[in-house]
This record gives C-alpha cells, structure tokens and sequence, in this order.
C-alpha cells in the first residue's frame, strides 16, 4: 500500500490551519509503588471504581481500590515497563474490548488484541468488559436446543441456547474435550462460539486452535487465551472480555452464541492473587470475599433474550424490524406472543401474520469448566459455580479410565432447565434412560459380589452393558441429532441385546450408514420436524429389522 | 526510602498549626524553620537522623541533644514541637508532618500549589499576568511553582492538585500523531478491497 505523501501533508497542513489554543484538562497521579501486576497510585483523588487508567508508556489499568491517599489499579500489560514515579492519567472511560465480525477466527488476547499474527484487527465496535446483565422483561424461558453432539449429554442432560451448564471434574478427565466437541457440532448452525482459555499452557491452547482449525470451526470461533504467564489481572479479565465479544453478537445481531470459559477455577486463583496484593481481606480458602459475586456477575451475562414479535403484512419476508409493525405494537417475550396472536385475530382477520423481529431473541450459552481436586465437589469455588448454573455435567476419573468416554457421571449430572429445549424425539427416546443408567450403576456394583442372578436382573444388566457401550464416542466426533436418536432408539428398544458388547460400536455406525444410505426419507422425516410419530417409528422399526436381518452380522 | 502513612503525620502537622496560631505566631516562617532544620540537620546528617529515630538510644539522651544543639538557635515553638515527637519516638515523621502541615496551612489560608510547565522562561510580566488570571480562574491565590522544559516546544502546562491542564504544543503534535495513525488503520479498512484484487 502507498501514501500520496501530498495526502499526509494535506492533513497536517489542515490540522496547521485549524490549529487554535486549545487546552486539554486531565486528572494525573503518580506511581508510588508497582509490581506483579499491581499498581499503588498517588493522587488521581476524582477516579471512580472501575475506570480505566493510562500510564506513561500506553499500559492500560483499571481501578480496583479507592483509598484516602492512593488508588489500588490492576495493570493490564507488561507491568516491567513502569517505573515509580510515573505520570498516570485518568481516562473518565471503563476498559471497553473490540469486537464485530472481524474478530471472528481470531486468537485474541484479554484486551483484544490480536496474537495469532494475522495483522490487526480492523474493527471499529467496542463492548464494556462488564456490562449488567439482561433483567427479567428482557429474557425468555430457553426454548431452544443447544446441541453437543455428545450423545450422553444431548439425550441425558441436554443444554438449552441461554443455559448455563457447568462441567466439572477433576484433572484429565475430558472437560475440554467436551467443550471442543460442543463448539465443532456448532458448524452450520449460525452459532457464534467464544472459547476462553485462562491461565493454561500456551502449547495446549496453540493445540486446541489447530484442531479447531483443522475441523474448520474457526470461521465462526473466538479464541482468549490468557496464558499461564500473563499476569493474574489478564487471567482475571479474560472471562468477560470473551463474554462481552459474544455478548455483542446476542444483542446486536439476535444471534445465538457458546462462551466456553476453560476454566473458572484458575480464574478464581487469579482473582485471589489481584485482592490479596491489593491487601483485600481474604476469607474462605483465602479467595476475597466478593468472588462469589465475580462468577455470579459473569454467569449472569449468560440469557435468553425475549423475542420481539411485529405483526406484519403475510408478504413480509427478508429482515423483519420493530419499524414494519403494522399497528405500531411490539410484543415481547411469551407473553407478547400470545397478545400478538390475539390482537391478530381480532383486528387483522386476513392478511397479516405474526413475526419476530430478526435482531432479537439471541442468546448466550455458557459452558464454565470447573477443575476439581481429588472428586472434591464441596470445595469452595466449585459449590459457588454449582449453585450458580443451571446443571451440571460431572465427570469421573474412574468412568474415564475404564473407557467410558466421555466419563460422564449420570448419577449426579443434572441440567435444571434444558429438558424444555430438547428435541422431541430425543426427549421420547431417552426419557427414562438417565435412571436407567444409575439403576444399572448400583446393580453393576452389586453384580459384583458374584451372586446368582434372576433372569430379569441378568436382562437388565446386559441391557446396561450395552447402553454404555453405545454412549461411548470418540473425541472430535460429533453427531448430529437425527443419528443420535436412531442409535438410542435401537439400544433403549433392545435391538443390541443379543449383539455381543465388542460388537456395539460397529452395529452403531453400519446401521447409521444404512439407514443413510437406504433410507433417506426416513431420515429426512426424522430431520423435518424432530418428532418421533408413531408412523415413523413403525417405519424406524422395520429399518433397524431389516439391518439386523440382512447386513449385519 | 519508606512511604510514611501520611494518617500518622496529620494530627502531628494540625497540632502544630494550632499551637502556633494560639500563639500569635506565623505558621509560615515555622514551617519554613522546620523545613530548614530537615534540610541542614537530618537530611545533611544522615547518622544523625538514625540516632535519633533510633529507640537504643533513650529518650532523656535524645531530648538532651536536641537541646543542646538548638536551644537559642531556634525559636522556642519550633524546638518544642521537635522535643515532643522525639520523646513520642515520631522523628522520623518530621518530613511527612512538614509536608503535612504546609497543606493543611495553604488550605487554611486559601492557597493552592501550583505547578506551571513552560517551554521558555516567562518574563516577569507574564507571570503576573498568569498569577492573576489563575487567582480569578481558582477563586484562590496560587503558590506557583514554575519550570523550564524546552521539549514542551511552546505553550504551557498547569498542574493544580491532581488536574493537569495541558496547553502545550507537543501535547497537540501528539494528538496530531494519533490522529493520523487512526487515519491510516481507516485508509487500510476502506482499501482492503483493492488489496485482495491487486494480489
């Protein structure tokens, strides 16, 4: 690219022609004192809590503590390049991060800034770092399914777009290889997903990236990555800076977007390092006591926002906005929906018809990783970030090496609210199969002891065996939800009791490929309207016959 | 050196301020005494100052020094207020509590440091000028402080408490500079089409 050098001299000599005294007015203050991300300023007596500060060299901070004499100020940067004794300047703004389409397949930083050397991101969109959370009239009940593509997780504990679910689970037990999975199986769903890397190992999230990559989930992924040796203030602000990024997407354009925060415990650690250096009181476990309040005020960001519905002419098509109102009404949320459906039968008896408007009901899905020590659940940041989601997904090191992968816990995995979302069809297939599996839990372990068993115990049994051979699934392979259901419906239905356990994972793939290849209307019905009708399932039964008569083996 | 709690210093400087002025004296040229006494004793003497912050040392010892190296030297209040923080062990204070007092006695007085930053010397004239236009601008009378920087290039900068207004001309070059840079990043934003033709 070149510059007209008459270009760049036009703008200085106009800036030479306008040029008038003029007076910039800035509050200052000194360092007194500066180390391991913290800053102790002297003056700055006007700042308010949470401004955003600037120093000499153009290192960011943000006021955390407001004392008589000096100011506590978290340093987002090198903190090495600043001396005792410099000037800092008060901006009168809250730290805002980039975000916009072009950060969309970038690795970013905490701040935003680029560092995946792919130049720099050309965005003019800025978003608060901490912005409050949608309030009651502005959400809706989630409605909507969030996909994994994880078969235990969809059929067992399902997630729903604006759900808050937590996977939890000690060291090496998969809780990131699930949160990979969720964001591959969003490709082609118009999901925006944010994935939040805090304080891990550079060379785990350059690996994550390249998988992400290579399965071409970048195009509609964020990565934040703090690494394991930014400073804790960067750690601590990485989660709502990847939250805002998202937030962006779900107000601005209604779209529905996945925060995967990887993960909050370290973040927590971080938080702690900020307050005690602060010399904030520490409480439990040392963790400052308002750190209940940093993961609720985060978690919180995570809605389903109402949906906005216009009543417009029937040939209203493309983007529908609040200006189309044929009446000038907008109707928020379920209950406007069904004001609008009234108001459109009594004052519009033909033609015109009830639509959402296309920028709103987005939504942010989160999925908070919690590490555990030891299975130790009642730890303090873990029953904090329990009481706070609505579910969780817990994971087993016991399950994880004895193959069942993912490991997942059903006995105490729960999802409060993404029963509502779930597929219909899912929902039939795999409603009783969560106590099911617990049941076959506790008879597995009784099993043990080497007793004669009944008949109808010995079915059960076989019946379990099965069952968790089918939910097993490899790493990076997501399944969409039609395939799921058809696997389900044949394990829960029986079909595999008489194949033999080694067997499970290949009937499951040459059924599914069979059932793709032979019958596709079958699918395709499946596909329409995700309901499982009787017609279907005699239809589902003679496939799954067929299969099992003439081509397996 | 340690950043004294300036909590500590205050009841020690209003103390002082208030003696004073009951007095009938002049808290200005006490201050000034002091700042003298810091200057040419303990800061010039620096043993001399750890002896006496020193709690080895007892406190009779102490107070007998200081009487003997200021008794008719310097005036009566002063000498007292110094006998008085040495036998609470608060010596170490005197600088923070000098500092201390002056703000408290500027207050009092309606007085406000000022710090003037020019690129050239200012002509006598000049600073009247300045001197009275901040003295309207304020509703107080300064107490400038004025310094030579020539990278400043022309123009000013005024520091009143934490407020800084800068009137400088690099000040503008500066803002000049990052307007330019944010011209650039707009030129490759509306460009960016070109650019993947061209390649």
């Amino acid at each position: 690219m070149k510059f007209k050098a008459d270009e760049i001299s036009s703008v200085i000599q106009r800036e030479i022609e306008r040029f008038s005294p003029e007076i910039s007015k800035t509050e200052v203050g000194r360092v007194l004192e500066v180390g391991d991300g913290i800053a102790r300023i002297h003056g700055l007596s006007g700042l308010m809590a949470g401004e955003m500060v600037v120093f000499e060299g153009g290192v960011k901070g943000i006021a955390l503590n407001l004392e008589e004499n000096s100011v506590g100020v978290m340093v987002l940067g090198d903190y090495t390049t600043i001396e005792e004794g410099d000037q800092v300047t008060a901006t009168g703004e809250l730290l805002r991060v980039p975000v916009g389409e072009a950060m969309v397949g970038r690795v970013v930083n905490p701040v935003g800034e680029p560092i995946d050397n792919g130049g720099p991101i050309l965005t003019q969109k800025t978003w608060p770092l901490e912005s409050p959370a949608p309030g009651i009239a502005d959400r809706q009940p989630v409605d909507e399914p969030m996909q994994t593509g994880i078969k235990s997780i969809d059929a067992m504990t399902p997630i729903g777009r604006g759900q808050r679910e937590l996977i939890i689970g000690d060291r090496k037990t998969g809780k990131t290889a699930i949160a990979l999975d969720a964001i591959l199986n969003q490709k082609g769903t118009g999901v925006i997903c944010v994935y939040v890397a805090i304080a891990q190992k550079e060379s785990t999230t350059a690996s994550i990236v390249e998988v992400l990559r290579q399965k071409g989930a970048l195009d509609y992924t964020i990565v934040v990555a703090a690494g394991a040796s930014d400073p804790a203030p960067l750690q601590y602000i990485a989660p709502y800076a990847g939250c805002a990024m998202a937030e962006y997407f779900m107000y601005e354009h209604g779209k529905p977007t996945l925060v995967i925060y990887d993960d909050l415990s370290k973040q927590a650690v971080a938080y702690r390092e900020v307050s005690l250096l602060l010399r904030r009181p520490p409480g439990r476990e040392a963790y400052p006591g308002d750190i209940f309040y940093a993961h609720s005020r985060l978690l919180e960001r995570s809605a389903k926002l109402a949906n906005r519905y216009v009543i417009v002419p029937e040939s209203a098509a493309g983007t529908i906005d609040e200006s189309m109102a044929a009446n000038g009404k907008v109707y928020i949320g379920v209950p406007g929906a069904e004001e609008a459906a009234h108001d459109l039968k009594a004052h519009y008896p033909s033609g015109h018809k009830v639509a959402k408007t296309t920028l709103s009901g987005g939504s942010l899905t989160a999925l908070p990783i919690i590490e555990t020590l030891e299975g130790e659940v009642s730890a303090y940041i873990p029953t904090n970030v329990i009481s706070i989601t609505d579910g969780q997904i817990y994971l087993q090191p016991d399950l994880f090496f004895a193959g069942v992968r993912p490991a997942i816990d059903v006995g105490i995995s729960v999802s409060r609210v993404g029963g509502k979302a779930q597929v219909p069809a899912m929902k039939k297939v795999a409603g009783g199969l969560r106590l099911d599996l617990a049941a076959f839990r506790e008879l597995e372990a009784f099993a043990q002891l080497g007793t004669e068993l009944d008949k109808a115990t010995q079915r059960q049994l076989d019946r379990g065996y099965r069952m968790v051979e089918l939910l097993k699934q490899p790493q990076y392979q997501p399944m969409d939800v039609v395939s799921q259901v058809i696997s389900i419906y044949a394990g829960t239905q029986g079909y595999l009791d008489d194949v033999a356990r080694t067997n499970v994972p290949r009937f499951e793939s040459e059924l599914l490929k069979f059932i793709a290849d032979r019958k596709p209307a079958l699918r395709a019905a499946l596909e329409k309207d995700k309901k499982l009708t009787g017609e279907i399932e005699a239809d589902l039964k003679k496939a799954i016959d067929e299969f099992k008569s003439s081509h397996f083996r | 050196m340690i950043e004294l709690d300036p909590e500590l210093a205050r009841p020690y400087a209003q103390a002082l301020v208030g003696a004073v002025q009951s007095q009938g004296g002049d808290p200005d040229a006490v201050i000034a005494e002091l700042a003298e006494i810091y200057r040419d004793l303990f800061e010039a003497f620096p043993r001399f100052h750890a002896v006496m912050g020193s709690g080895e040392v007892p406190a009779a010892d102490r107070d007998r020094i200081l009487l003997e190296l200021l008794d008719g030297r310097a005036s009566e209040v002063v000498l007292r207020f110094l006998r008085v923080l040495s036998r609470r062990g608060r010596i170490e204070f005197l600088h923070p509590v000098i500092r201390e007092a002056q703000v408290i006695w500027d207050r009092e007085c309606n007085r406000v440091p000022v710090t003037v930053e020019t690129a050239t010397a200012l002509a006598d004239s000049q600073l009247a000028l300045l001197k009275e236009r901040l003295a309207a601008a304020l509703g107080k009378t300064p107490l400038l402080t004025v310094t030579v920087r020539p990278e400043l290039i022309g123009g000013f900068v005024i520091q009143v408490g934490d407020n800084r207004f800068d009137a400088s001309l690099k000040n503008r070059l500066e803002h000049l500079r990052n307007r330019l840079i944010e011209g650039r990043t707009y030129e490759i934003q509306s460009r960016r089409d070109q650019f993947s033709y061209s390649a």
